[in-house]
């Protein structure tokens, strides 16, 4: 009797220790997750704050006034949408020239049968693993040999003629497209190049959405080859107006944040559409 | 036969584009840059063939490269285990049986890495404030005087590895998708034996994600090692007095300030000879492990 009372006491202990642990562990993930939201919070509130509020010791947490007018001025003195719009042309190009070759690439390593496909395709990813300072130097001395300096073809060409990592997640893709449809395509006559575009191309949109996506949100925040490679201020990207801003003299906090926060706006409203597909893409990469 | 031959000149067809782009803009510039190591080349006049003497500068004369390696050195030895371990950590309270299974829990975790990496600088650099920064003022909540950070020699490179960890921050959804993947049979046959919550994670979570622990610490090693864009984007320039002049931002001095393309070169070949080696050593402790 006394024994199963003192179980019981125990027990009652231990419920209460687990309710205590569930309690901690949620609440400290809440914690984490609101941290890493916070600076997006002082991003876009940074953005509407005055100058001396920026800067205000203890923080101001919400703008007396949001200085919208400031932000509209600080938009038009910036030429924000001229490098809204260079990055814009940037990207767009980019996005479809990768759509198109790194899809042409997945299919000649996928629907078609050739001999050592499948090692020279092991060849493709391990150039993944090559590093980049050695290619940037002599990739600097080609460019400006070729005349590119200050020209969008640096940032362009080399990306849209094949990464490795989009060939394999499109090739990965076609390789689950039943093969009976191109079977039953090439008994009626039709060549690779039909197949590709009418069968194959059609049924892999969620693949192809996913390069685009992960090509836009990459070249959008590219910072180090815009910034290598242009030094004409009107063919600046967002990143490189942003970093020529940072680096005079007298940085105005004010305006770089609303810049800052200008062109974290397109990514958050792309990500928001996009988070679902997203989050798979994250965790099917992850466990390739 | 002839229809293979008809099939193999297609199948170079679709992959041209590769060969193309991968001969151009990688095989040729590698070669190339081999070849730059071994020369004088101002971009001006053409490569005059030096022997081995960058590399001698390098080891010998150059008086910044032994700050810059320890530089590298805290931030591979310190800076990467202490972010690895802390975003693991995330991963497991977020795997843990208590934790709700919400996305707004887990979805924060994707933001950080897919913001431009100038604006995430420029925030950084005002976040770390020192007199009044929310990095600061959240530290003074709890009843710590934060320091200087990117104006601190002392504090300036933890100020990267904390940015880092933070634009990397998907790293943590990465640990997560592979601790799903373990047979939840393990931890019933745990459970049976009566194993603690902290005696599984330690005994089964950690040791089945073992391998996607180490491909982070060689993707982290890799990055860390050269990828200076962080130095760049939060205006460090090296400083202060040198204390964040990682390898890699000297190497992207010389060549894009000084034009010095063949001594840039050459540190290339030594930095991509450091990582390899680093990398390797890695490889060699995990299969360690996997004795034991």
């Amino acid at each position: 009797m006394l024994l199963i009372q003192g179980n019981k006491k125990l027990n009652s202990i231990s419920i209460a220790r687990d309710k205590m642990q569930t309690i901690g562990i949620n609440a400290l993930l809440i914690i984490m997750g609101i941290l890493f939201l916070l600076p997006f919070y002082w991003l876009f509130t940074g953005a509407l704050k005055t100058s001396s509020e920026l800067f205000a010791a203890p923080p101001v947490w919400w703008p007396a006034d949001p200085q919208l007018e400031t932000f509209i001025e600080e938009v038009r003195r910036v030429n924000f949408f001229k490098h809204f719009g260079n990055t814009l042309f940037i990207v767009a190009t980019t996005i479809i020239g990768s759509l198109l070759f790194d899809s042409m690439v997945a299919y000649g390593f996928s629907r078609i049968e050739w001999k050592y496909r499948d090692k020279v395709f092991m060849f493709v990813l391990a150039t993944l693993m090559l590093p980049v300072p050695a290619i940037m130097v002599p990739r600097f001395v080609l460019f400006s040999k070729l005349g590119w300096l200050n020209t969008y073809a640096p940032l362009i060409v080399p990306r849209v003629l094949g990464l490795p990592f989009f060939i394999y997640l499109l090739r990965q893709f076609f390789r689950t497209i039943p093969f009976e449809l191109s079977d039953a395509a090439t008994v009626d006559g039709a060549g690779h190049w039909y197949i590709y575009s009418r069968i194959v191309l059609p049924l892999s949109k969620p693949a192809l959405v996913t390069v685009g996506i992960y090509t836009f949100l990459q070249v959008w925040g590219d910072f180090l080859e815009p910034y290598l490679y242009i030094s004409d201020q009107n063919l600046f990207t967002l990143s490189v107006k942003v970093q020529s801003l940072m680096s005079s003299l007298t940085p105005d906090y004010n305006r770089l944040l609303i810049v800052a926060a200008c062109m974290t706006l397109p990514v958050l409203v792309v990500f928001i559409v996009v988070q679902k597909s997203f989050m798979r893409g994250i965790a099917t990469t992850g466990l390739k | 036969m002839n229809r293979q031959r008809k099939d193999a000149m297609t199948a170079f067809l679709f992959i041209l584009p590769w060969i193309v782009g991968f001969l151009l803009f990688t095989m040729i510039p590698i070669f190339q840059s081999l070849y730059y190591s071994f020369t004088k080349f101002n971009l001006i006049t053409s490569p005059k063939f030096i022997g081995l003497e960058n590399f001698v500068r390098i080891f010998t004369e150059d008086e910044r490269v032994p700050g810059a390696l320890l530089n590298d050195a805290f931030m591979v030895f310190v800076g990467l285990p202490l972010g690895t371990a802390f975003t693991l950590i995330l991963a497991l309270l977020l795997n843990s049986p208590r934790a709700q299974k919400l996305s707004f829990l887990k979805l924060p975790y994707l933001l950080p890495p897919v913001v431009p990496i100038i604006a995430m600088a420029i925030l950084w650099r005002w976040v770390v404030h020192p007199s009044s920064g929310l990095v600061n003022t959240i530290l003074g909540f709890v009843g710590i005087q934060g320091p200087g950070w990117l104006q601190s020699e002392l504090w300036a490179k933890p100020a990267i590895v904390l940015f880092n960890t933070f634009i990397g921050s998907s790293n943590v959804l990465l640990y997560l998708a592979a601790l799903q993947g373990i047979p939840q049979s393990l931890y019933e046959a745990a459970d049976m034996d009566g194993a603690s919550g902290f005696q599984k994670t330690l005994h089964i979570s950690v040791p089945m994600i073992r391998p996607m622990i180490s491909f982070q610490l060689i993707m982290g090693i890799i990055f860390t090692m050269q990828n200076f864009a962080p130095v760049l984007a939060l205006g460090l320039q090296g400083g202060p007095n040198h204390s964040t002049r990682l390898f890699s931002y000297h190497l992207f001095l010389r060549a894009f300030r000084f034009y010095e393309m063949g001594y840039a070169s050459a540190m290339s070949w030594v930095l991509m000879i450091l990582t390899f080696i680093l990398t390797f050593f890695i490889f060699r402790f995990t299969d360690q492990f996997k004795d034991e």
